[in-house]
């Protein structure tokens, strides 16, 4: 065996790790290893390095961007639940006061918006909703099962198969049987008119479920305008009108026609009911939304009221109880005349309406 | 997190964070890096440098690591890419006097230094010179092979080489090597 065949023998003998001879002797070297301290650095480093862990990190922080927005939604739900229902009954109100004004401001060659057959429109959320401060108060008792919300329709095509919205001579009827009501109750002056009612809704309030939510009592509203013709017409008979005409009043004057080829002339104030105590000055505030929209719906001499002639007096449009309360802000602005005029022209208007003492003597 | 784990699993557990996990893997791998090291650069001081940069380099890149080889394959080819880079920075890298003591053991002839009536203590220390004396690129493959344990693939990984050039670089430091053992 040649000097170069040995060598390649045993150069392939310590690729196989099998020169034990020269891996022995190389193991018997000292073997030196790190010391402590550097030991330490490098375990210090792997620390410090595993406490940024960007992969952690990222674990840890992947769920903060989904609980941010959870909770956001939450509060903004929460702030939602919180001023919701007063900012949509506020539009809901001021919906209706604009409905109302409408009405009462018909076109100048109109002659009225009577359409006695016109069509039904279910009844309008702003109505149900107007009652929604009044709670258990509503003059319409609750139904054992509350309907289901209708949706608002604006245009109905056809009238509402179980109900026909009152006639003006209906309302009329209405208006004087709720006039000989409060006579008859010998309430004080300034009450307002839904007052009236007040003991058959305290009994009614009594009952077990009559503490209705607001909600409840908006739908109890519903329900009372889409009632049957037979226990509307006995409804109306009972008691005069308050909630179940509003409504009705405001879906009729919503669904009918503008423009009017109406059918029957306009009714004249003359035949207006007798005397009403004035209901005080309205102020929409939260403490008080609900009277508010009571006294939009209520007042039954007010719907007369716009079925008189008008006057040039800008007041005319107005409620009658509106009317004295601008009247009344005349006289504290020490527009005394003017407060007379419009007084008179008041006085022409609703030659029947009772006026509050603080105002009847004004000349 | 125990021995049965291989370092390649090691390495990932701590890449998601598990600190024992490194602390074992640490330990397995602290001497042996640390002598290749210290026998590639002779000097102590730059050794801890480069031991310390090392493992440095391996946590900051833990992110990165991919089992595509050996542990401790990818540990030391950091640390000889940080060699490189300190004989490039540092040339020469013996001194003087390390230089002649080498030297002066080279010269001897063989009939003068028998190893058979060397000592044990004798024959570590002429191995020890004889790495001293190797050329640097055919120091760190007999290192890589005697104290890492690599085989010609895995040295070829770690060094950037071929594997024929270390083979070949293997072959001239058995030869010399053998030289200063001379049967």
């Amino acid at each position: 065996m040649s000097g170069n065949e040995q060598f390649e023998r045993d150069f392939e003998s310590f690729l196989s790790e099998e020169d034990s001879r020269l891996a022995a002797l190389y193991r018997k070297l000292p073997r030196p290893e790190p010391d402590a301290k550097l030991d330490a650095a490098v375990l210090a480093m792997a620390r410090r390095a595993a406490a940024a862990n960007p992969r952690a990190h990222a674990r840890a922080t992947r769920w903060i961007p989904a609980l941010s927005a959870a909770a956001v939604v939450a509060l903004a739900a929460g702030i939602g639940f919180r001023i919701g229902p007063t900012v949509w009954q506020e539009r809901d109100r001021g919906a209706l006061q604009k409905s109302i004004d409408e009405y009462a401001a018909p076109p100048a060659t109109s002659a009225a918006p009577a359409a006695p057959a016109a069509p039904m429109k279910t009844a309008p959320s702003a109505d149900a909703d107007a009652f929604k401060d009044k709670g258990a108060e509503s003059p319409v008792p609750k139904p054992a099962t509350p309907p289901e919300p209708q949706p608002r329709t604006t245009a109905a095509p056809a009238p509402a198969a179980g109900y026909a919205a009152p006639t003006k001579p209906q309302m009329r009827e209405s208006f004087r049987k709720t006039e000989d009501a409060a006579r008859r109750a010998d309430t004080p002056a300034p009450q307002a008119f839904p007052q009236i009612e007040a003991p058959e809704q305290e009994k009614k309030s009594a009952q077990p479920g009559a503490a209705a939510t607001a909600a409840d009592a908006g739908n109890a509203q519903v329900a009372g305008a889409i009632a049957p013709q037979d226990t509307l017409d006995e409804k109306r008979d009972q008691r005069p009108s308050a909630a179940a005409e509003a409504p009705a009043l405001k879906m009729r004057e919503e669904s009918a026609p503008k423009p009017v080829a109406a059918p029957a002339p306009p009714p004249v104030q003359t035949s207006a009911p007798a005397p009403v105590p004035a209901p005080p000055p309205v102020m929409e505030t939260p403490e008080n939304g609900g009277a508010a929209a009571e006294s939009m719906l209520a007042p039954t001499a007010a719907k007369a009221a716009r079925m008189t002639p008008r006057s040039k007096d800008p007041n005319a449009n107005l409620y009658p109880e509106h009317w004295l309360q601008n009247i009344r802000t005349m006289l504290q602005e020490r527009k005394r005349d003017e407060a007379a005029r419009s007084l008179a022209e008041f006085r022409k208007m609703y030659p029947d309406y009772h006026l509050p003492d603080d105002l009847r003597d004004l000349k | 997190m125990g021995d049965a784990y291989s370092d390649e699993k090691l390495m990932l557990a701590y890449a998601n964070g598990d600190l024992r996990a490194f602390d074992t893997l640490y330990a397995r791998c602290r001497g042996m890096l640390y002598r290749f090291i210290l026998r590639s650069v002779a000097d102590r001081a730059s050794s801890d440098e480069l031991f310390q940069e090392t493992w440095s380099r391996l946590i900051a890149s833990r992110e990165r690591y991919r089992v595509e080889a050996k542990f401790s394959t990818w540990l030391l080819q950091i640390a000889h890419n940080l060699i490189i880079d300190g004989f490039r920075r540092a040339r020469p890298q013996a001194g003087p006097e390390e230089t002649e003591i080498v030297m002066s053991e080279l010269d001897i002839p063989d009939n003068e230094r028998p190893e058979q009536v060397l000592t044990e203590f004798e024959q570590r220390r002429r191995l020890q010179l004889a790495l001293d004396g190797l050329p640097e690129e055919q120091r760190e493959a007999f290192l890589l092979r005697v104290e890492s344990g690599l085989g010609l693939v895995e040295i070829a990984q770690v060094t950037g080489a071929g594997q024929e050039t270390v083979k070949s670089r293997l072959r001239y430091a058995f030869a010399k090597i053998r030289e200063k053992f001379a049967e």
